[in-house]
């Protein structure tokens, strides 16, 4: 029982620490266009494994927050939605870096 | 692909109404380049087991929908406290119950009046309905809440979810043919508020119908018919319920049509001889003449046959749309090949 308590309490704060982080892998991949199945395999061969329930509503979000463009095109005869950071996502996404960068720092110090 | 098609109308039917199409487009485009790729890879077209292994691991369709609902937040409040899978249900409760205080504030006013416009009792309903509305919305909230927590501490959603099968998705046809959202949540409103009504209904001695005061008296007998109309009232809402969570159910409606009719006979047929059902008094407490009493309960006795008529063909109605589906749901009879004409023997 303690031990359930102690792994669900780990994969709550692991699901927390991944979340911002995922989100951040996701802009930094779509600074060139992708759409949601190649995103997610590109993510996974370069060792970010996203769940594609996780994966494809955020799209749609980070879109709606003006920081993804999509349009719809065809390729290999089937209509897809291809997603590429706005240039407001651009913006974000440095500011989100930096930010990255001084926290990693203040860890590594702290460790 | 038809299993592909046939989990995608499920999705659907779960995800906001202005996106679904979109969603459902770009679920589909997804899907399909999971599915080709790995056709690619076994250098064969996939079976439908393994269609069903990748759709299995991208979720349930209610688990799925869920996901683009928590992006879609038009409304925050509750999400707090319930999680996305929950909420569809919690939201559709919070409507109706709002439907509900509006409507048992509103009608009142303009039942209960005697004196001057009803529309001058309409502010202070709407202040009272204001006040009321607040702990009841959280009373909802609370409840909700604590489904959902004991939903979490179970892992019933987990569990749900890991027992679900793709393979055991209806045909997109069947799915056309499901009860519509929209049909079993005007089901619960409706429902509810002749509950509420039905409920007190009892509690009421008489009912003012005009302006002028004047008193109708109901029979004893109706008040013995309190009880059981309010659970086929019961049985009949949580019909609707059970509708919205698994709209597959196209048994169910006329099931309980069925079941509610031939109960609402019984417990009705006992009106069909009795007489007076109400009295009528003026204002000042006098019974108006034999003569108009006499005319009213004619009318009132033709009425309740009427009903009680209606309500036979209406059970049998719904008895020839269970007909009908359990003839539909019976496997096609299987065809001999027709012998040549020569006698075995």
């Amino acid at each position: 029982m303690a031990a359930d308590g102690t792994s669900d309490l780990f994969n709550n704060l692991r699901l927390e620490l991944r979340r911002g982080l995922l989100i951040v892998a996701v802009l930094a991949q779509l600074r060139r266009e992708h759409y949601g199945y190649t995103l997610r395999k590109d993510l996974a061969a370069l060792g970010v494994e996203m769940d594609e329930g996780t994966l494809y509503p955020l799209l749609r979000r980070l879109e709606s927050q003006g920081l993804l463009e999509s349009e719809w095109r065809e390729e290999n005869n089937r209509q897809k939605r291809f997603y590429k950071l706005s240039r407001d996502g651009r913006q974000i996404l440095k500011q989100l870096l930096a930010e990255l960068e001084q926290i990693n720092a203040s860890l590594n110090r702290i460790i | 692909m038809q299993l592909l098609d046939r989990y995608l109308t499920a999705i659907k039917f779960w995800l906001p109404k202005g996106q679904r199409d979109d969603i459902a487009a770009e679920l589909a485009a997804n899907l399909q380049a999971g599915i080709d790729d790995r056709a690619a890879e076994l250098g064969r077209p996939l079976t439908e087991p393994e269609t069903a292994t990748i759709l299995k691991q991208h979720g349930s369709p209610l688990v799925v929908a869920s996901r683009y609902q928590q992006e879609n937040r038009t409304v925050t409040f509750g999400r707090q406290f319930i999680s996305p899978i929950v909420f569809p249900f919690y939201w559709t409760a919070v409507k109706v119950t709002l439907v509900l205080l509006l409507v048992s504030s509103i009608i009142p006013i303009f039942l209960f009046t005697t004196h001057g416009p009803p529309f001058a009792g309409l502010g202070n309903a709407l202040v009272r309905l204001t006040r009321f509305s607040l702990p009841v919305l959280l009373l909802v909230t609370v409840v909700f809440a604590l489904i959902d927590f004991c939903l979490r501490k179970t892992h019933f959603i987990e569990k749900w979810s890991g027992d679900w099968d793709p393979a055991a998705l209806p045909s997109s046809d069947r799915q056309a043919g499901q009860v519509r959202r929209s049909s079993s949540i005007a089901g619960i409103i409706l429902q509810s508020i002749f509950i509420v009504w039905w409920w007190n209904h009892g509690s009421i001695p008489y009912l003012a119908v005009t302006n002028a005061g004047a008193q109708v008296h109901f029979a004893s007998i109706l008040t013995t018919l309190h009880i059981p109309i309010l659970i086929i009232g019961f049985i009949n809402l949580a019909q609707h319920w059970l509708n919205l969570v698994h709209p597959n159910w196209r048994w169910l409606p006329p099931a309980t049509g069925l079941i509610s009719s031939f109960a609402a006979l019984i417990i009705l047929y006992p009106l069909l001889y009795t007489s007076p059902l109400l009295s009528i008094f003026d204002r000042n407490g006098i019974p108006i003449s034999a003569r108009e009493a006499a005319t009213i309960q004619h009318t009132i006795s033709l009425a309740v046959t009427g009903a009680w008529f209606g309500i036979l063909v209406a059970g049998l109605i719904y008895a020839a749309q269970l007909i009908r589906l359990a003839w539909k749901a019976m496997p096609p009879p299987v065809i001999q090949p027709r012998s040549n004409g020569v006698a075995h023997s």
